[in-house]
C-alpha cells in the first residue's frame, strides 16, 4: 500500500473494523496547529473535505470512538497535504503521547517499567478496540525490550507512527537520553506481526 | 593787767603755737591737759576765757562746760570751744552750754583765734 | 427488544461521553488558570505534565518539558533527594531550591509536592508546585538592610542622646553648683528652675516654688522683696541691690532670654555683693579715718607756717618767706583734699547730712560770686550774673551744701577758662516743671565728647586738663551731684572741646511757704 490517498482509498480505509479513541485525531490536530498554526489546520480540512471525509479536528471529542481508518486517513491527508517524511509522523506520534490525556490518567502505570510493559495490553485497549500489544523479551539490565503488536494491519504509516508512540512512551518510564526503537518485524515487510526493539 | 587765758588741749603742737601766738599778743596763757586739769586749774586761778578744745582726755569739753555751769563761780567764764569735725551737732550743743564762740581746728589758722579772742574781750 | 437495548446503551455512552468532555474541559480550565506553577511529575521523576504557569516560569514548551527528568529544570542533587523525600513520606511543603529558565536564569523558588495513589495504594507520582521567591527574597533583602540601616540610626540616636544627656548633666551640675542663686522663668513667666543657691538665699525650697508666676511667689514673705524688685514682668536688663538680712546683701540681675528676637523666658541672678559691699565700707572707713588722722598733722604744718610768716617767730628773710608760703599753700591743698575726702565718705556713709531750710537762692548765688570777684579779676576773666527780673520761688535747701555746690561751678569755670575769658552765669524760673535753673557758662578749653560720661566720677580728671590743673582731686564735680542730687534736683553740663562749657544745676521750687528743720 503506497502513501496516496484518494477518495476511493479513503472509503477503503473508512470499511476498516475497528476502533481508536478520539484522542488520537485530536492529536493529530493539536500537531498540525502547533508546526502549522490555523491556516495549516484550515487547510488539513479542506484537504480531507475534498477527499471525502470531512474532519473537524475542533469538535472531535477524545473520549469517543471513531472508526479506527478515519486516523489512517487523518494521517494520510496531513502527509499529503503538508509533505511531511516519515520522519515527521514518528514526531507526531511522540508529540501524542506527551500530551495525551491518556497518558495523565494512565500515568499510574507509569511509574515502572515492569508495571508498564504488564499493564500495556490494558493500556491499548484503551486506545483502541483491535489489536494486541504484547510485551517480548527484556532486560533491564541490559536495557532493551520488544514489544509484539498482533493483528494490527492498517496501514504502513500507523506503525511509524505507533514507533513515535513508543518511543514517547519509553521515554517517560526511563531515564535516558538515549532510547531508540526500531520496527524490526512488519507485517507490510513480510513479517509475520509487527516487532518494535526499544533501547535505552 | 593782762587777760588770763586757760588753754584745755591736749595737742602738743597747738599748745605751742596758741601760747606762743597768744602770749605775743600781750596775754596770759595757762595750759591744762585734760578735762580735770582745766577744772581744777579754773577753780585755783580764775581765767578771763577758756578756750577749750572737745575731745580732751579724762573729761570731754562737754563735759566740762557742764560742770562749769553748774557751778556758781564758774558759770560766767567766757568758753571758746575747739570743734574738731565742725559739725552741726558740736556747734549746736556748744551753742547750747553756753560756749561763745567757736573754732574748727582744720580750718583756722592761729591768726583768725587771736581775732576771736579779741573780739571777746571787746 | 435487543435495539431498544442497544439504543439505551447508545444513550448511555453518549451521556458518558459528554460528561467526560465537560469533566476535561473543566480539569483543563482549573489546570490553565492556576496562577502558580504546577507539574505532575512520575515516580521515575519524569515530567508529566505542566500547566501554562509552569511553562511561563520555565520559558519552556510543555512539549519541551514533558517526558524530561525534572532534575533537568532544578538543582540536580537537590530535586533528586527532594524527589526521594516526596515520594518517601508523602508530601514536602517550603523547601527553598533554585531551577534553572531558558538562557540559564536561575531564580530562587519555594517548592510544595504531594503524591499520588492508585487504589491499591501504589503511588503514581507525584504533584510538583512552586513560587517565585525573589520577590520574596528582595523584600527579605531590602528589609533586613533597612534594619540594618535603623539599627545605625538607633545606635546614632543613641548616641546623640547619651551626649545629649551628658550635656544636660554637665549643665544641670554648673547650675547647681553655681555659686550665685539661680531663677528661670519660662514663656507663661512661671518658675522652671530655682537653683539649690537661690533657695539658700531666700530659704524658701524649689518644690514650694516650682511652676509658680512671680505674682504668686509673693505669698512667700522671704520671697517679697524679690518680687517687689523685679516686678510682675520682667521686660528688658535689670539690675537692682537688694537687702535681706542684715548679713546679706544681693545684687538681683534680671535678664530677658531671647531666641532670634522673640522672649521664650526670663532670668533672675542673684549674686551675693555682700562680702563686697563690705570690703567697700571698710575701705571708706579705712579714707576716713586715714584723712581724719592726716588732718591733725596737716594743721599743725599749717599753724606753724602761718606763725613763721606771721613773723611770731621771728624775723625771716624774703627768700625764706618764698619757700614758706609756696609750702604753706601745698599743705593747703593736702587740707582741701583730705577735707574733699571725708566728704566723700560721708557721702558714701550716708552721714553726709543735710538741714533743708526754705531760701532765696538769688542772694546765696551773689554772695558766693561776690566771694569770687577778685580771683576772676586777677585772671581777666569777665564774671556776669544775670539775675532774674522777677522775684523767683523758695526752694528747700541746706545753704552751706549749695554754696559748695555753686562755688565748685564758679571754681571750675575759673580753672579752665584761660585768661581774658569770659563766664556768665544765669538763674532761670522754669515753672512748667516747677524748677530753678542755674547755668554757668564759660568759653574755656571744654571736655573732648569720649571724656565726657565720666565727668561725675570720683577722682575723674579729663585728660585735656591734666596739663592746666595738675592739683585738682577730681572729687568736685562727684561731690556736687551727689549734694544736688540729695535735693531732688539734676545737674548736666554741655560742653565742645575748645568752644567751652556750660554746666546747670536744677532744684525743686516749693511753691509755699514751708521750714523745717531735719535733726538727725
Amino acid at each position: 500500500m503506497g502513501e496516496e490517498i484518494n477518495e476511493e482509498i479513503v472509503k477503503e480505509l473508512m470499511k476498516i473494523k475497528g476502533e481508536a479513541r478520539g484522542v488520537h485525531l485530536k492529536n493529530d490536530g493539536d500537531f498540525v496547529l502547533k508546526e502549522k498554526g490555523k491556516e495549516g489546520i484550515e487547510k488539513l480540512e479542506r484537504e480531507l473535505e475534498k477527499l471525502g471525509c470531512p474532519i473537524k479536528y475542533g469538535e472531535i471529542n477524545q473520549f469517543d470512538f471513531y472508526p479506527a481508518g478515519m486516523r489512517i486517513v487523518s494521517l494520510l491527508a496531513i502527509k499529503k497535504t503538508f509533505g511531511w517524511p516519515n520522519e515527521k509522523i514518528e514526531e507526531l506520534g511522540t508529540y501524542a503521547m506527551q500530551v495525551s490525556w491518556i497518558i495523565k490518567l494512565f500515568a499510574k502505570y507509569f511509574f515502572s517499567i515492569e508495571r508498564t510493559f504488564k499493564e500495556a495490553s490494558k493500556i491499548w485497549s484503551k486506545y483502541f478496540t483491535i489489536g494486541e500489544i504484547e510485551v517480548g523479551d527484556y532486560d533491564l539490565s541490559k536495557k532493551y525490550a520488544v514489544l509484539k503488536l498482533k493483528n494490527f494491519n492498517l496501514h504502513p504509516v500507523y506503525c511509524r507512527c505507533l514507533k513515535g508512540v513508543l518511543l514517547g512512551v519509553v521515554r517517560m518510564i526511563v531515564k535516558s537520553e538515549e532510547i531508540t526503537c526500531e520496527e524490526t518485524e512488519c507485517f507490510f515487510r513480510k513479517g509475520n506481526d509487527h516487532k518494535f526493539l526499544i533501547k535505552w | 593787767m593782762s587777760k588770763k587765758i586757760l588753754l584745755v588741749e591736749d595737742e602738743e603742737i597747738l599748745i605751742n603755737i596758741l601760747s606762743k601766738k597768744l602770749t605775743k599778743e600781750g596775754y596770759e596763757v595757762a595750759i591744762a591737759r585734760n578735762g580735770q586739769e582745766g577744772l581744777e586749774s579754773m577753780r585755783k586761778d580764775k581765767p578771763d576765757l577758756v578756750l577749750l578744745d572737745v575731745v580732751i582726755p579724762k573729761m570731754s569739753g562737754f563735759e566740762v562746760m557742764e560742770e562749769m555751769n553748774k557751778d556758781e563761780k564758774l558759770r560766767k567764764i567766757s568758753v571758746i570751744i575747739v570743734s574738731n569735725s565742725g559739725q552741726p551737732v558740736e556747734l549746736d550743743r556748744a551753742k547750747k552750754l553756753g560756749a561763745k564762740d567757736w573754732l574748727i581746728k582744720t580750718d583756722f589758722d592761729p591768726q583768725e583765734v587771736v581775732e576771736k579772742v579779741r573780739n571777746n574781750f571787746k | 427488544m435487543v435495539e431498544k437495548k442497544e439504543e439505551d446503551n447508545t444513550q448511555k455512552i453518549s451521556t458518558l461521553l459528554e460528561d467526560l468532555l465537560l469533566l476535561e474541559r473543566y480539569i483543563k480550565d482549573l489546570f490553565t488558570f492556576f496562577p502558580l506553577p504546577v507539574c505532575f511529575v512520575s515516580p521515575l521523576g519524569v515530567i508529566f505534565e505542566v500547566n501554562p504557569a509552569f511553562e511561563k516560569a520555565i520559558g519552556y514548551t510543555s512539549y519541551e518539558i514533558v517526558g524530561r527528568p525534572i532534575e533537568n529544570f532544578f538543582e540536580k542533587e537537590k530535586m533528586e533527594a527532594m524527589t526521594k523525600e516526596i515520594l518517601k513520606s508523602g508530601n514536602i511543603e517550603a523547601r527553598e531550591i533554585s531551577f534553572f529558565a531558558k538562557e540559564g536564569k536561575k531564580i530562587n523558588v519555594s517548592v510544595f509536592g504531594q503524591t499520588r495513589k492508585n487504589e491499591q495504594g501504589e503511588t503514581t507520582g507525584f504533584f510538583l508546585g512552586f513560587f517565585d521567591l525573589t520577590n520574596i527574597k528582595k523584600t527579605e533583602s531590602d528589609l533586613q538592610n533597612t534594619q540594618i540601616a535603623l539599627l545605625n540610626m538607633l545606635e546614632d540616636i543613641e548616641e546623640s542622646r547619651k551626649r545629649a544627656e551628658e550635656e544636660k548633666n554637665k549643665t544641670e551640675a554648673i547650675i547647681s553648683n553655681f555659686t550665685d542663686g539661680i531663677l528661670v522663668f519660662n514663656e507663661s513667666n512661671k518658675i522652671s528652675l530655682v537653683n539649690p543657691q537661690a533657695e539658700k538665699f531666700f530659704g524658701v525650697s524649689n518644690k514650694s516654688m516650682a511652676g509658680k508666676s512671680i505674682l504668686e511667689l509673693s505669698v512667700f514673705p522671704e520671697l517679697e522683696p524679690i518680687v517687689n524688685l523685679v516686678g510682675t514682668e520682667i521686660k528688658g536688663i535689670s539690675r537692682k541691690e537688694l537687702s535681706i538680712r542684715d548679713s546679706l546683701i544681693l545684687e538681683v540681675s534680671s535678664i530677658p532670654i531671647l531666641k532670634e528676637e522673640e522672649k521664650i523666658g526670663s532670668l533672675i541672678i542673684i549674686h551675693d555683693i555682700t562680702r563686697e559691699k563690705m570690703i567697700e565700707k571698710m575701705k571708706t572707713e579705712f579714707v576716713s579715718l586715714a584723712a581724719h588722722q592726716l588732718r591733725t598733722p596737716l594743721s599743725a604744718i599749717k599753724w606753724t607756717l602761718r606763725m613763721l610768716l606771721d613773723g611770731d617767730l621771728g624775723e625771716i628773710t624774703s627768700e625764706q618767706r618764698d619757700f614758706i608760703e609756696k609750702t604753706y599753700v601745698s599743705n593747703e591743698r593736702m587740707i582741701t583734699l583730705i577735707n574733699d575726702l571725708l566728704n566723700v565718705t560721708r557721702i558714701e556713709e550716708g552721714r553726709y547730712l543735710y538741714k533743708p531750710v526754705s531760701s532765696d537762692i538769688a542772694p546765696i548765688i551773689q554772695f558766693v560770686i561776690n566771694s569770687y570777684k577778685d580771683e576772676y579779676a586777677r585772671k581777666k576773666i569777665k564774671l556776669d550774673f544775670e539775675a532774674p527780673k522777677k522775684p523767683l520761688p523758695k526752694v528747700s535747701i541746706d545753704v552751706e551744701k549749695i554754696k559748695l555746690a555753686i562755688q565748685n561751678f564758679l571754681d571750675n569755670a575759673l580753672k579752665y577758662t584761660p585768661a581774658g575769658g569770659e563766664v556768665s552765669i544765669f538763674l532761670k524760673n522754669i515753672s512748667i516743671k516747677k524748677e530753678i535753673q542755674l547755668g554757668v557758662k564759660d568759653n574755656g578749653v571744654g571736655v573732648p565728647k569720649n571724656q565726657q560720661d565720666r565727668m561725675f566720677n570720683k577722682f575723674f580728671r579729663a585728660a585735656n586738663v591734666l596739663g592746666i590743673d595738675t592739683e585738682g582731686s577730681g572729687l568736685g564735680l562727684f561731690i556736687t551731684k551727689n549734694i544736688i542730687e540729695a535735693h531732688g534736683g539734676k545737674i548736666w553740663f554741655e560742653s565742645e572741646e575748645g568752644k567751652g562749657s556750660t554746666f546747670y544745676f536744677s532744684l525743686p521750687a516749693k511753691e509755699e511757704f514751708t521750714e523745717f528743720l531735719e535733726e538727725f
